[in-house]
């Protein structure tokens, strides 16, 4: 255990020092990474073209946007389009469904590729290990068309595999895509099935970086499998765990309206409009777009993102190692 | 030079010597197989019907009869697509994009994260702030469009590879994983045998993080291919679509709407989506697939640091 | 503003509908005395852009290219539609236009489609395609579009790019898009015969303004009009136990009990399906579409041809027929049925693909009565087998309810109901050379080349004596198996001029023939009970503020009814508890009803009154 601790403490002691360093003159200080900022000034032109200069168009949520008049010319209406939103009969349901849906998504797929990595990672038998790598991350590539029509024949409460197989047990059909309760399940767990795979890669590349003497230490040190995934592989994957669930939290609001667009039938609507599907339908899908409408109800959604984002960066400034700043 | 302190070495080279497992472990181990197995065969399943129902008679797939091996096994569908000039076309296009905008992306993003993951830049969580902010918020799709018309991108090559040159989620998890695994006192050392930062990140950096490279690397590539949005709203010219945008215009005719085609129009279209719909499928599968053993390769553990001198 | 419309209180749509209605049976044309002319000739001159450049174009010749008459076609007797002529190059030297069209299979690439060199040759006008890619008229696709327009960098037309009318109002108000009155009166030929044959066509394109922003993609089809009600049976299972077609809702229950019970398929088993449907998304969806006409006029649930779903006219004041005592009424009767298991569940969940896999189902059939707009919507037709099962489906009418009440929605606003059609913008330099680009495209030959490919290749004119669909002379003859290869033809884009008559003009090859045939036939039965005309609402311009407030109450109101529809069929609503009728009906109102009336009401004054 001593030698688990080792590394961390002295990458401790070195950040410590750091801060400690006496304040010898910020200017000093920037003159001494000049070649860091260097290093950054591509990415941050990027940003500042592709992402800062269109930021002027936010202010479509405060105008009635019109193509022709352009974004500088259309007239202010102030916050019309909020206040339509917040009192609109769909406020409270698309809210609360997606506020449903998405964290349920969290909980349930969050922590799976996290152990689906540190299993794998324990696996001696190379050719295994890699097949079960490979073909797990292969149904990423299926589309969303393909993998909803695979979902409807699979859960068909008359001829679906599913409940062909529940008859076997003498349980009666059940028609999981026709109740709402259900909806949120099938979504989020054929999810995880597509994407379990994938996601667990980032884990695996960071579990490849742990020092293996740390593993060979506490062997001899008689540690269990178990004790030395908890003690060493876990602490070593949280600082990414952590900043991959920050960002996640502040996205809260926003869902892939594919797949539920496509999941959509008229006994899971109570369930299944989420706020993505309900921007498309009234502001993109509209008999005249209603561009303004559907950036104010994105913009809604970004700020309420960015707070939770902020909260939770603090909150893991506070008790976990990492954070984004 | 820095190489002296570190000591880089393959795990297979020099294994530990076998301690006997214990009860528990050979247990908790038999469990892991059991449970990887069965994850397996719930993901093998739906992937090896996909295979079969490519190769199979559309109408034994449309009435259920597959549901496992072939039925009635033909390749017309791959024969098809062959002949299909704009699949073919597609997919040269797509490889274009995913190699050259993979190329542009990785670079972007060491050159980002690599500062942002040192803890003495000056200004660092403002910067940290400036790439979160675009997360968040973004100006929406028609000033985008506007600045890549500005820019003359449009119906460019080009506007499928610099509108994304780099992903912050990308750059904030590479430079966590720097944070994690590049100590600053390898830093320091460097700095005594005279290495300067960019020295530094070019020479020990960037050979140290192979295994986060490589997830970059596949993680743009496969958002490249599969990534249509961009193309359909910059790509007029036919010539220059992406393979996933043809597969949309073939795999999304279900809801054409019938008051504009004829009942033998409609049947046709419906014939050649069910002919083609899963070999389309394993054809974009094929790439991803074939590119995912290079990238495995750096996940073998061991390629890091061994020890530090000091 | 509109009210001042309302007030007028005059309602000319019953008799004016009417008489085109004769116009096109007859086959005679009236000259266009449609209110949208007139209209057009209190506002004339509107146009800030300025008629006058619009309507003078050096390069293009007034009264269309010289022509002469193509001597090889016979036509029919009385026939209305397209005309074959040979046309001489529409200039001298070669012209390029700029046009956005959709991608599409079929078309394959536009540049080195066949028809495209074939037209380019004839006409000496070069295109420059500019392709959108995503379903024509998907919010992907128009997304693309406005981007364009936003940026400013306009092309000369839009082709099959689909603009709502309200789009095509706003655009056109802001001088984005040309009207297209005067171009037309000045340098198109081939349109005018469609205004003659088909006035309600243009009336249905003139905005309220009195312009016309788009040619008109014409397809008088018949059988469109009703599909989204049609419902199919299975003949040979009637046959079996010896039932006749029902017709009223008693027998149809009946019919359902015998063939859940008594096993038509003569195999034994249990296993015939009751009725069954295919959900959202893919329309035509909700079960409502058929039973209602047994209990009032229902003008249908979301579907691409009815913009407008649930909503009919009252004596000329926009309603919906979701909240009436009849449509309780029709529930209570779909909820009868479910409880004796006579609805599959399925009906409001499955994609069209697992209705396909049950209407496919290798061995016995197990369909018997399906709800589906074709025959292709539940099982793959196959035309060249006789005996193939899809023979046997015929369409059950509109039933009679307890009162004698049949009504079928007929859509009488179908023919030019797509907004697809041709756009000009206000960057074209030669816009009457652009219409008459158009124009041409709406000759026989062009028509039948867009649609079978080359001459003598894909079609031939037919003989003398050869017989069409109607039995009358025949005008044209496939070589082929319709639909041609992939890039030999357009794919049923550009512009189309479809009439009943030509559409019936296709010489028929008794040993191959084809679906459209049975399939006019089986619409007949919906025909004859259609429901006044002067119910329906007609396709309406609505104004910005009108379409912002649609827009959003709509999505509500859409998944309220279809869910309720639901719940009330399947019983997890009572549908004879007073109370969840009620909550049903008031919701239904906090949820903006009143208010999305009026913005249809306001803008159906603003066009007809």
């Amino acid at each position: 255990m001593v030698t688990v601790l080792r590394r961390s403490e002295t990458g401790r002691v070195g950040a410590v020092n750091q801060r400690q360093a006496p304040r010898a003159g910020t200017w000093r200080r920037i003159r001494n990474c000049w070649q860091l900022y260097l290093m950054l000034l591509l990415p941050v032109v990027y940003l500042l073209i592709f992402h800062y200069w269109p930021m002027y168009g936010i202010q479509i949520a405060f105008r009635n946007y019109n193509v022709v008049d352009g974004i500088s010319g259309s007239p202010w209406v102030g916050l019309t389009h909020f206040e339509r939103f917040i009192g609109s009969y769909m406020f409270w349901p698309v809210i609360r469904n997606t506020i449903i849906l998405h964290s349920y998504e969290l909980l349930a797929t969050f922590p799976l590729p996290i152990v689906l990595a540190m299993a794998l990672n324990q696996v001696r038998l190379q050719w295994f290990k890699r097949s079960v790598q490979m073909i797990t991350y292969a149904p990423h590539f299926i589309s969303t068309v393909v993998i909803v029509g695979m979902l409807v024949v699979l859960l068909d409460p008359r001829t679906g595999l599913l409940n062909n197989f529940l008859a076997l047990f003498g349980v009666e059909p059940l028609d999981l895509l026709g109740n709402p309760d259900y909806f949120r399940h099938i979504y989020v767990w054929s999810g995880a099935w597509q994407n379990l795979g994938f996601a667990a890669i980032i884990y695996l590349a960071t579990l490849s970086s742990i020092d293996p003497q740390l593993h060979e230490a506490a062997v001899v040190d008689g540690a269990s499998r178990i004790k030395r995934m908890w003690h060493i592989d876990l602490p070593g994957i949280m600082p990414v765990a952590v900043i991959l669930l920050i960002l996640n939290i502040g996205s809260i609001l926003s869902i892939g309206f594919e797949k539920v667009l496509l999941m959509q039938n008229s006994l899971n609507l109570s369930a299944s409009e989420v706020i993505d599907t309900y921007v498309y339908k009234v502001g993109l899908a509209a008999p005249l777009p209603q561009f303004s409408y559907a950036a104010a109800i994105g913009l809604f959604r970004s700020v309420v993102g960015l707070i939770l984002l902020v909260l939770a960066n603090q909150i893991a400034r506070k008790f976990a190692k990492s954070s984004l700043w | 030079m820095a190489t002296t302190a570190i000591r880089m070495r393959k795990d297979r080279t020099r294994r530990p010597t076998r301690i006997r497992e214990s009860r528990s472990d050979q247990f908790f181990m038999i469990v892991t197989y059991v449970v990887l197995t069965l994850f397996l065969l719930a993901v093998l399943y739906p992937l090896i019907f996909i295979v079969s129902a490519s190769v199979s008679d559309p109408l034994a797939v449309s009435s259920g009869q597959v549901w496992l091996w072939p039925v009635d096994l033909n390749f017309n569908g791959y024969e098809e697509i062959l002949k299909h000039k704009p699949i073919v076309r597609g997919f040269a296009n797509s490889l274009f994009y995913v190699v050259v905008g993979t190329l542009v992306n990785v670079t972007l993003t060491l050159l980002a994260a690599y500062p942002l993951s040192r803890r003495d830049l000056v200004g660092r969580n403002w910067f940290m702030m400036l790439f979160v902010f675009t997360m968040m918020f973004s100006g929406g799709l028609i000033p985008t469009y506007l600045v890549v018309h500005d820019l003359g991108l449009l119906n460019t090559r080009w506007a499928l590879i610099l509108p994304t040159a780099m992903a912050v989620w990308n750059v904030i998890i590479t430079r966590t994983y720097y944070q994690v695994t590049i100590p600053h006192e390898l830093l320091e050392a460097a700095r005594i045998d005279g290495c300067d930062d960019i020295g530094f990140f070019w020479r020990i950096v960037i050979p140290l993080s192979k295994p986060i490279i490589a997830v970059n690397a596949l993680f743009y590539a496969v958002g490249h291919w599969n990534q249509f949005f961009n193309a359909l709203i910059y790509l007029t010219n036919e010539a220059l679509f992406p393979l996933q945008l043809v597969l949309r215009e073939i795999l999304i005719q279900s809801n054409i709407d019938p008051t504009m085609a004829d009942a033998a129009e409609l049947a046709r279209r419906r014939e050649l989506r069910d002919l083609l719909k899963y070999c389309l499928i394993v054809v974009a599968s094929i790439p991803p697939l074939l590119a995912y053993p290079f990238v495995q390769k750096h996940f073998v553990r061991g390629i890091m640091i061994g020890s530090l001198k000091g | 503003m509109a009210e001042r419309h309302g007030a007028s209180g005059a309602f000319p749509l019953n008799g004016m509908s009417r008489r085109q209605f004769v116009t096109r049976a007859l086959g005679v044309g009236l000259s266009a005395t449609s209110a949208g002319s007139l209209l057009a000739g209190c506002s004339g001159g509107g146009d800030p852009e300025g008629g006058g450049a619009v309507g003078a174009d050096p390069l293009a010749k007034k009264g269309g290219p010289k022509s002469t008459q193509n001597a090889d076609p016979i036509y029919p007797e009385g026939y209305v539609g397209p005309v074959a002529s040979h046309k001489q190059p529409l200039v001298k030297e070669k012209v390029t236009l700029r046009i956005v069209v959709p991608q599409n299979t079929a078309v394959g690439d536009w540049k080195d489609n066949q028809f495209t060199k074939w037209y380019e040759e004839t006409t000496g006008v070069h295109i420059e395609w500019h392709v959108v890619a995503g379903e024509a008229g998907s919010a992907d696709a128009m997304t693309k579009v406005n981007a364009m327009i936003a940026s400013g960098d306009l092309p000369d037309a839009f082709m099959n790019i689909d603009f709502s009318p309200a789009q095509q109002m706003l655009y056109g108000s802001q001088g984005l898009f040309v009207p297209l009155n005067d171009l037309i009166e000045n340098y198109c030929v081939e349109i005018k015969r469609i205004f003659k044959a088909y006035p309600d066509v243009k009336e249905l394109i003139t905005a309220n303004d009195g312009n016309i922003y788009t040619m008109p993609y014409v397809n008088d089809c018949f059988h469109c009009n009703c599909g989204i009600q049609r419902m199919w049976i299975y003949q040979p299972w009637l046959d079996e136990l010896g039932l006749s077609m029902p017709t009223t809702l008693d027998e149809f229950e009946e019919v359902l009990t015998a063939f859940v019970n008594e096993d038509p398929n003569g195999n034994g088993k249990r296993d015939e399906l009751p009725l069954m449907a295919h959900s959202l998304p893919a329309w035509p969806a909700p079960l409502s579409n058929f039973f209602m006409g047994s209990f009032l006029y229902n003008p249908g649930g979301p579907a691409s041809n009815r913009p407008y779903p649930w909503l009919y006219l009252n004596n000329g004041k926009v309603d919906i027929v979701v909240n009436k005592p009849g449509w309780r009424e029709g529930l209570r009767y779909q909820n009868r049925l479910f409880r004796k298991g006579l609805i599959a569940k399925e009906c409001f969940t499955q994609d069209i693909e697992a209705l396909q896999r049950i209407g496919n189902r290798k061995g016995d059939n197990i369909l018997g009565v399906v709800r589906a707009w074709d025959w292709g919507s539940f099982l793959t037709i196959d035309a060249s087998d006789p005996d193939a099962r899809w023979h046997g489906y015929v369409c059950v009418p509109t039933l009679k309810g307890p009162d004698g009440t049949a009504i079928s929605m007929w859509n009488y606003y179908g023919k030019a109901g797509n907004n697809a059609g041709f756009v000009v913008t206000k960057a074209c330099k030669y816009p009457g050379l652009a219409v008459q680009w158009a124009d041409g495209q709406y000759e026989l030959e062009a028509q039948l080349r867009a649609s079978y490919g080359d001459l003598n290749k894909g079609w031939r004119w037919a003989e003398e004596g050869e017989a069409g669909i109607n039995g009358k002379q025949a005008l044209y003859k496939a070589l082929i198996t319709w639909p041609p290869e992939d890039g030999l033809w357009w794919g049923q884009l550009g512009l189309s001029y479809r009439s009943n008559d030509f559409r019936l003009a296709e010489a028929v090859d008794p040993k191959a023939p084809t679906f459209e045939k049975p399939l006019y036939e089986e619409s007949k039965k919906y025909y004859d009970a259609r429901q006044d005309q002067s119910l329906q609402l007609p396709p309406v311009y609505l104004t910005e503020e009108q379409a912002a407030v649609t827009s959003e109450i709509s999505v509500s109101i859409e998944n309220h009814v279809l869910q309720h529809e639901a719940k009330f069929t399947m019983g997890q609503l009572d549908i004879n508890d007073d109370d969840a009728w009620q909550t049903y009906v008031d919701t239904l109102d906090r949820m903006g009803l009143e208010n999305y009336l009026r913005a249809y009401q306001e803008a159906f004054d603003a066009k007809y009154s």
